[in-house]
């Protein structure tokens, strides 16, 4: 019942997702990374449901099943997280480098 | 007067100071470089009345090492000169040092000089007591990263070789560039010397909470997220 559950859900909400971020002209980029916040935290907890997670748990030697549900809650977190910026940071360099280029072309062309 | 070397002065509101940072450098030098990073104020307008001066106007604020890595592009694009020197916009720098120090780059077989606050006894009276102990430690932690023995960090006065400019590549927009220069010049096997200078210290300055705030910039760029 819970797998069936799960299964819906994402079935659901995926177009949702998709619908808003590809359709959508005017998203901003903090509203992609809600959404794709969501998603994950989503997807996270309907893939690993309780009864499934429990045996897991007790095979790591975790505890409780919401226990490892949470942990790799949390490292899938840090590592959307550490995408986001490494993806930011690229961004900022190549504007960096462009702003660069268009300052010393224009004091060149002024001179 | 020194015709074979670049100033580039990086300044960002600086109209208070950089009026007297560009007539004391027109004593030694004809090539001058101001990168105006986004002032708000009226620098660009003060560089633009100076005659020996260029103009780079930076759009938006992007930070020291940002402004010193444009200076570096456009020395190698657009100049065939020797030398590079950094020249703080604050009025801390003397350009009489600037002088020396290219005197001493001629004569010596190293890549980079940098300016150093600790070998006069007069210029180390001249640093606020609660610097030193900032600087001390900054020193030995640059030290430490970078496997050079220095006796100062994040002194923006320095002079660097066209061959050595051709390595560096600043990822560090803000005050880590210091350490991101010395880093990689000296990892690409250049020579490294420092050169006793005097600094003339405003009422600012960076506060000791800045300086670790430069250590986590340099960890996460440098280091973490190079690529």
């Amino acid at each position: 019942m819970n797998t069936l559950f799960s299964i819906l859900l994402i079935v659901s909400i995926l177009p949702l997702i998709f619908a808003r971020l590809i359709n959508a002209r005017n998203v901003q980029p903090y509203e992609r990374i809600i959404v794709l916040f969501l998603f994950v935290v989503i997807c996270s907890f309907s893939l690993f449901p309780l009864k499934t997670a429990q045996p897991i748990a007790s095979f790591f030697g975790i505890g409780r099943g919401s226990d490892l549900i949470f942990y790799i809650f949390i490292v899938f977190s840090l590592l959307f997280f550490d995408f986001l910026y490494r993806k930011q940071k690229v961004l900022e360099r190549r504007q960096i480098k462009l702003m660069q280029s268009i300052a010393i072309f224009a004091s060149i062309t002024d001179e | 007067m020194i015709t074979n070397a670049l100033v580039v002065i990086p300044a960002y509101n600086e109209e208070k100071n950089i009026k007297s940072v560009l007539s004391d450098l027109e004593r030694y030098f004809t090539n001058i470089v101001v990168i105006n990073d986004g002032s708000n104020d009226g620098t660009a307008k003060i560089c633009q009345e100076c005659s020996s001066c260029l103009v780079i106007n930076h759009i938006f604020n992007i930070g020291q090492g940002g402004a010193i890595q444009t200076g570096i592009y456009f020395f190698l694009e657009s100049t065939n000169f020797d030398y590079l020197i950094t020249f703080d916009a604050d009025g801390q720098h003397q350009a009489s040092d600037a002088y020396n120090m290219v005197e001493c780059l001629e004569y010596s077989n190293s890549e980079l000089v940098v300016g150093t606050r600790f070998k006069l006894s007069s210029s180390i009276n001249l640093i606020p007591y609660s610097k030193r102990l900032t600087l001390l430690l900054a020193t030995r932690i640059e030290n430490f990263i970078t496997g050079l023995t220095l006796s100062d960090a994040h002194n923006g006065l320095r002079v660097i070789t066209r061959k050595a400019c051709k390595s560096i590549n600043l990822l560090n927009m803000n005050m880590a560039h210091s350490t991101e220069i010395l880093m990689t010049v000296s990892g690409s096997g250049h020579k490294v010397i420092e050169y006793p200078v005097t600094i003339k210290y405003k009422r600012y300055g960076q506060s000791p909470l800045n300086s670790f705030n430069i250590l986590l910039d340099l960890f996460l760029n440098s280091i973490l997220f190079r690529k």
